[in-house]
């Protein structure tokens, strides 16, 4: 009795690490999936995703290493950028590893909806500013696990595979990496409309949407507070920002 | 430390109340500023303009329609901030003069309401204001300090007004009166089952002296703020201020005022559009009434300067 109590407690405390994903795609006919390998966002990190070549005879899979291995699986979050879609965010089960049995493979299973995301352009003016931004998803009980991916890139680069609707866009215009102090812009619905409308977000509409939020969203004091938002316009003007320009791919 | 600042605060607002904040003017544009969004002082000047129609004055109607223009002037320097606000309103008519009864009581027409009637607003004209406001952060739970402001509010207002004789309507005398109004207003915060309650409560002394109408009129009011939505690119906010004001022939509750705000924001010019209805109910020695208030505007900041230069990037485009 006590010595298989020590032996469930062992094993709970064993920690799984691996370099190796197993990736199965779900919901739809595997000659459907799309073309080529598949890029997997590790802990958030949404610049460095990891590519992850096809198997040639199963479409529906893929398997590849992991930069930067060991990683614990169990507190490792994934998704995936398909190129037109991305996932929700898993976390890996364990399953030993064919090739040398006392290792282990982070097995994860994501469901495919095709043409359910679009990537983003960004440019900058000027171009040394620094577009900071955050991608936060629900979780599902069972299924996902709620997560935050970040990014940062300087100019003009892409945010790739959004999906408008099930996860939330949050996005900083800063004049320096270390600039603590820059304000969170929500990607709301009237700024969706305006990226979709190629419209440029301007220092106005960014000081517009930030109150926005502040009244609508947050709530705090519940005032519409104009001064705040021509303060926000101004901060950046004064630090040179001009425009950013988000286009849908 | 947080043990020290709320005597402080209590301390402040009831300091406070010997002396006396308005009813805000429907056109006003709310000028809070959250201290964490700058380091530096921050000045903002802002121009008001627009119509009313049937405007109430601290909850005195004006029995007439305006217009207005109004500066605002705001130093923001860390968790204070200094107003100065001046404001311009005319009415459709002047105001005509006053007449001078030849009889034995000293008498005016036209008759000034009674002691236990809602008192006439001023005339419209020229109006000052200034302001002093220290934001409070609160603590709380999980989430970030909420930001909480205290302000202190004198306002002037000369009024004039030509005596003319009732008899023979030859000028009588000029009377060159003024009303000021010392104020005191804090915003308030509770969280019950979950949910944020957010208000703000106003004390006031109001007097008129020199005029044909001297009165005085203290108010203690309490506005709650509902929570605020947002369709598109149009902000809704709704209030309800409830309370009481003084020498209206009772002590109980006599002004309840919701009031509705549409604000919109207008990128290409920055300038912002409001239109607000302000139905006011009232209660005097005449008993119930409500007037309902119109008032259509906008505002742009005119000077946004944040007076620490902070080092400008290299930038090119």
């Amino acid at each position: 009795m006590v010595l298989a109590l020590l032996t469930v407690t062992s094993a709970q405390a064993q920690v799984i690490t691996t370099s190796k994903v197993d990736i199965t795609l779900l919901g739809m006919n595997c000659a459907d999936a799309p073309p080529g390998e598949l890029h997997l966002v590790v802990n958030g990190n949404d610049r460095l995703p990891v590519s992850i070549p096809q198997d040639p005879s199963n479409r529906c899979h893929y398997t590849g290493e992991i930069p930067d291995a060991p990683i614990e699986i169990r507190k490792t979050i994934f998704s995936v950028r398909f190129g037109g879609a991305r996932s929700d965010c898993r976390v890996a089960g364990a399953k030993p590893d064919k090739d040398a049995p006392l290792l282990s493979v982070g097995k994860l299973t994501f469901s495919y909806e095709p043409q359910s995301a679009r990537s983003l352009s960004a440019t900058l003016k000027p171009k040394s500013f620094h577009l900071t931004y955050v991608r936060e998803l629900g979780g599902k009980p069972g299924v996902s696990v709620a997560c935050r991916e970040n990014g940062d890139f300087a100019g003009s680069n892409t945010i790739h595979d959004v999906a408008w609707g099930s996860e939330a866009l949050s996005l900083q215009f800063r004049s320096k990496p270390e600039e603590r102090d820059a304000i969170w812009m929500k990607v709301d619905d009237p700024v969706w409309t305006m990226i979709q409308n190629g419209a440029p977000l301007t220092p106005s509409v960014i000081g517009e949407a930030y109150q926005r939020q502040v009244f609508a969203d947050l709530g705090e004091n519940r005032l519409i507070r104009v001064d705040e938002q021509s303060l926000v316009a101004k901060r950046l003007q004064k630090k040179g920002f001009k425009q950013a320009v988000l286009k849908p791919q | 430390m947080t043990i020290m600042r709320l005597p402080l605060t209590l301390l402040l607002l009831l300091a406070a109340a010997t002396a006396a904040a308005q009813q805000r003017p429907i056109f006003e544009a709310e000028d809070f500023v959250e201290p964490r969004l700058h380091d530096e002082p921050v000045f903002i000047m802002r121009l008001v303009a627009g119509v009313v129609r049937n405007p109430i004055d601290d909850y005195r109607p004006l029995d007439d329609d305006a217009a207005f223009v109004q500066v605002v002037n705001n130093i923001y320097w860390s968790r204070f901030q200094f107003g100065y606000k001046h404001t311009e309103l005319r009415g459709k008519t002047d105001t005509p003069p006053a007449f001078l009864c030849g009889c034995s009581e000293r008498g005016y027409f036209p008759t000034p309401p009674l002691a236990n009637q809602t008192p006439a607003a001023p005339p419209p004209g020229s109006k000052d204001m200034l302001q002093f406001g220290w934001y409070r952060s609160a603590a709380r739970a999980g989430r970030d300090p909420l930001t909480l402001r205290y302000r202190l509010t004198w306002i002037r207002q000369p009024i004039d007004r030509t005596i003319r004789s009732a008899a023979t309507g030859a000028i009588v005398s000029h009377l060159s009166g003024d009303e000021q109004s010392f104020g005191i207003d804090g915003d308030t915060h509770v969280r019950v089952a979950g949910r944020d309650f957010f208000g703000l409560l106003a004390y006031a002394a109001t007097r008129r002296r020199g005029t044909i109408d001297d009165r005085t009129q203290h108010e203690l009011i309490y506005t709650h703020r509902f929570p605020g939505i947002a369709i598109n690119t149009v902000l809704l906010r709704t209030t309800l201020a409830v309370g009481g004001v003084s020498h209206r022939g009772g002590t109980a509750v006599n002004v309840v005022n919701p009031l509705v705000e549409a604000f919109w924001h207008e990128r290409h010019t920055d300038v912002n559009f409001h239109v607000v209805w302000s139905p006011q109910t009232t209660r005097d020695g005449t008993g119930w009434q409500t007037h309902h208030q119109i008032a259509l505007f906008a505002d742009r900041a005119l000077f946004v300067s944040l007076f620490k230069s902070e080092p400008r990037d290299r930038a090119t485009e």
